[in-house]
């Protein structure tokens, strides 16, 4: 296995520049120059020349994403033209928040999907089992900012109550803090546990059938350790297919959750950075988000072979 | 990058004869161009009651903003998140009268930084500050005196690098004595001194740039003004925190230090539920709110208290087309374009009655006692809603069967409101043949494009609030101007705004602004679709609060917070 993880890690390189020279071209041939953006009232070509040679879009393309790689394996992801903050400074700022998120909704997932998939498979075709069934659609088709904005909204009607809408750091209140963040997180993990909930249901009822569980049972084993030593770890390789997919959506893809809950995340910075072309942090942020993706799918495939030891990487 | 500003028609110098002969001239109603409105001779809701007892000093104001923060140097910025925040934090040499006790339309020169000024003649006006207004405490500054040599090195700044700058035609800003500097300018320009009291002509500290390069990071962000930052966090939920400058300058009437509130909190939200959610739930001291959503507030929260203010100028957003492009390089298809809009259905259907029709680009200010169709003339029946009259404007054009075109319009960006309303316009187009394709474009690529002309047919776009009327008629109408997207380029148009430009003379001015406004009317180049009344609601603790939208251009902001206080607010201990 360890061979096989150097193997992955080496071609991380070669992928990480196709993606984000990928990205970093995109970006740039998109309509809406910034340089004309900044430049606003001023017409004049010196004045915008100026501006374009200033941030080193005067240059070819290559050239532009050379200079970038030179300046990142320096550990400098370059700075915002804007606002001039760095782009290390807004992501510190920026990714705790995120991966706070992140980490309790997953984990509020992770709870709802494997308790409610397993009660489900065990009483297949029972009254409990339809209810988790139904659940589970509701989670998977109801818009997770549906839900979020009746979750903010219904309780400061009838009770003139809400959770915080502005931000708290963890270390300067983790009280208020953490009252911010349980609402979305129940809300984003509750809109994530519902496939997972549906892929660990059909699983462990493909294993439950199983020979080996049925001699499991014959032993006399509990019910306890049929079904968590020997039926679900064999159920969990295509569900953690499922959750290395869906957590790149924790880290990017929660904009509009970050911005009904008021929390400062990577998904309102790159909408934001997208939109006003402030190129250096799109780039920073695709870096971010390919290491992110790469390292996580890394991350699935070796523990494939952690659950399966049968499992053996060439 | 947000351009949000607020129109403000500015009077001249002194008082506002323009605004007001403005007001009386152009037309509005809350039914139909025609029909007189009933009730009321002033378009902003009364003044709250003054006596509020004594200003109590202290507390926390919580207030939001939605739009993303791009750095603060004011000169090479216009997002208006940035003006907002500048004019906390730096002074003018003028301001506007703001506060319940002032005149919603009273747009006069008030000392600021200033203590005095005079005009040598046509070209040159002569300013003199206050003594003893004191820079921060810390390096570069270290509490040292502001003089000319600031007020001069701001201006010279701005006209070098600033994207407004075609606005401050200065020819040399010359350093007369220490507190006294002479502005030289390049023509007659009517608007000068009202570019005084507006951004970005705040005063800034030479040794900022000296030492950091630019103004742009918030920790750079050094000024005499009433508030400076102590904290922040960028990000939707994060917040700007501004702390009252104990050094400011100014003090009120009873000579209480200014500002009254501690700290003002600005926090970033950008979903409206969530901002009416914080409003509801005290978590916000004030906000404005959509008209579609003010009833369920005030049945939710009754004790929360409700200002109204038409604010300045004309409508949020305006219909446009190349009139160098077929078919609306011919009138008469603009004619009946205007003609197959019911604006009264607009003000129902967007603003719940709330707005009122505008014909002009100046837009109504105050009052709609008057006739518009004996100022309009032939023009004014442009602007009724008449399918029949359109069909056959049409038919004379040539388009009896109506035609295709695509209409631009920016995104969610700038709320679902905007969307409809494009939305809506395309439907009401359909009656008379025309097929108005709504294509949506990124603001980025808006910006770039539509904003400053380049789009094939029609645009809806949203409009810049402004101080001046000058800003309206020159950056969208006249040749080559930043804005001018609709390439009308009419010479008796042209001949007009730059006369007014250079018109010293207030009544002679006001008649120039006028005739342009009517020239305008006539040839149709844009079409102003209504014009909303904005509501804003606020907790019963926030005192001194006043409808002052009026002329609260972002870069107000500062001066028009300065004289609010709180009294029995939850951050008050």
């Amino acid at each position: 296995m360890a061979e096989y993880a150097m193997k992955r890690l080496v071609l991380f390189v070669p992928t990480l520049i196709i993606v984000t020279f990928m990205l970093f071209t995109l970006i740039r041939i998109l309509p809406g120059d910034v340089v004309a953006m900044m430049n606003e009232f001023r017409t004049t070509p010196e004045a915008v020349e100026r501006t374009r040679q200033q941030l080193g879009l005067d240059k070819p393309m290559h050239e532009q994403y050379i200079t970038w790689i030179g300046q990142v394996v320096q550990g400098n992801l370059g700075e915002s033209v804007w606002s001039k903050r760095s782009a290390v400074a807004e992501l510190r700022d920026r990714l705790p928040a995120t991966l706070e998120l992140a980490v309790m909704a997953m984990t509020v997932s992770l709870t709802i999907a494997f308790s409610v998939g397993i009660i489900s498979a065990l009483h297949q075709d029972t009254k409990i089992d339809y209810i988790a069934r139904g659940f589970a659609i509701a989670a998977l088709s109801i818009p997770n900012f549906w839900t979020a904005t009746l979750i903010i909204v219904i309780p400061s009607i009838l009770f003139h109550k809400s959770p915080p809408l502005s931000f708290t750091p963890f270390t300067e209140d983790p009280v208020k803090n953490l009252s911010q963040f349980i609402l979305p997180a129940i809300v984003l993990g509750i809109n994530t546990s519902g496939s997972l909930m549906r892929m660990t249901r059909a699983m462990m009822l493909e294993v439950l059938r199983q020979d080996y569980i049925r001699t499991a049972w014959a032993k006399g084993l509990r019910q306890r350790q049929v079904v968590v030593r020997h039926a679900l770890r064999n159920a969990m390789i295509p569900v953690i297919t499922i959750i290395g997919l869906q957590l790149p959506l924790y880290i990017g893809g929660t904009v509009i959750i970050e911005s009904i809950f008021g929390i400062p995340g990577i998904g309102n910075l790159t909408l934001q950075s997208i939109t006003t072309r402030d190129l250096p942090m799109v780039s920073a942020l695709n870096l971010v988000f390919a290491v992110f993706i790469l390292g996580t799918n890394l991350l699935v495939d070796m523990a494939y072979g952690y659950l399966d030891p049968r499992i053996r990487y060439r | 990058m947000v351009t949000r500003r607020f129109l403000v028609t500015a009077g001249m110098r002194v008082g506002a004869p323009v605004i007001l002969m403005l007001a009386a001239a152009a037309c509005g109603s809350s039914a139909s161009p025609e029909t007189p409105p009933s009730g009321g001779s002033s378009t902003n809701s009364p003044a709250p009651t003054v006596d509020q007892g004594a200003p109590k000093m202290g507390g926390t104001l919580r207030i939001s903003y939605s739009t993303a923060f791009l750095g603060l140097d004011p000169h090479k910025l216009t997002a208006s998140g940035s003006l907002t925040f500048n004019s906390w934090i730096y002074p003018y040499l003028f301001h506007q009268p703001v506060g319940p006790a002032s005149d919603p339309d009273d747009y006069s020169n008030m000392p600021y930084a200033a203590e005095s000024w005079t005009q040598d003649n046509d070209t040159t006006y002569t300013v003199r500050i206050k003594q003893g207004i004191k820079w921060p405490a810390k390096d570069p500054m270290n509490g040292r005196e502001m003089t000319a040599d600031d007020v001069k090195y701001s201006y010279d700044r701005l006209v070098r690098i600033s994207p407004y700058a075609p606005q401050f035609p200065i020819k040399s800003t010359e350093v007369v004595d220490k507190y006294t500097v002479r502005f030289n300018l390049k023509d007659p320009y009517a608007p000068f001194l009202q570019r005084l009291s507006s951004e970005p002509g705040f005063l800034l500290p030479r040794e900022v740039e000296e030492k950091f390069g630019d103004f742009t990071k918030p920790e750079n962000a050094m000024g005499n003004g009433p508030f400076f930052i102590k904290d922040y966090q960028v990000g939707t939920g994060g917040k700007f925190v501004f702390q009252k400058n104990p050094e400011f300058f100014m003090k009120d009437k009873e000579g209480r230090q200014l500002p009254y509130m501690d700290e003002v909190h600005y926090i970033h939200m950008v979903d409206t539920s969530a901002i009416l959610t914080a409003l509801r739930t005290a978590q916000l001291d004030l906000a404005g709110v959509p008209w579609p959503s003010v009833a369920s507030i005030k049945a939710s929260n009754p004790e929360i208290k409700w200002h109204e203010s038409w604010g300045s100028g004309p409508s949020s957003y305006v219909l446009r087309f190349r009139t160098d492009q077929k078919p609306f390089d011919d009138v008469r298809v603009r004619r009946a374009i205007s003609m197959a809009i019911d604006r009264d259905a607009v003000a129902k259907t967007f603003f719940l009655g709330n707005a009122v029709p505008n014909i002009g680009p100046i837009g109504n200010q105050k009052g709609f006692d008057h006739a518009p169709e004996k100022f309009y003339g032939d023009a004014f029946n442009y602007y009724k809603y008449d399918v029949a009259a359109a069909k056959k404007l049409m038919a004379e054009a040539g388009y009896a069967d109506g035609f295709e075109v695509p209409t631009l319009y920016t995104t969610n960006f700038l709320g679902a409101l905007y969307v409809s309303q494009a939305e809506w316009i395309a439907g009401q187009l359909a009656k008379i043949g025309i097929k108005a394709k709504v294509q949506v474009d990124e603001y980025a690529k808006y910006q770039t494009s539509t904003l400053v002309g380049e789009y094939n047919g029609m645009a809806f776009n949203p409009t810049h609030p402004y101080q001046d009327p000058d800003d309206w008629l020159y950056l969208h109408y006249y040749p080559g101007a930043p804005f001018d997207a609709t390439r009308i380029n009419d010479a008796k148009l042209n001949e007009l705004i730059l006369a007014q430009r250079k018109e010293l003379n207030p009544e002679k001015r006001e008649k120039l602004v006028l005739d342009a406004e009517r020239r305008i009317a006539d040839l149709v180049p844009t079409i102003q679709v209504g014009k909303g009344k904005s509501a804003t609601g606020v907790h019963p603790w926030v005192k001194s609060y006043a409808p002052f939208s009026n002329k609260m251009t972002h870069g107000n902001n500062g001066i028009g917070y300065m004289q609010v206080w709180l009294d029995g607010s939850p951050t008050q201990k």
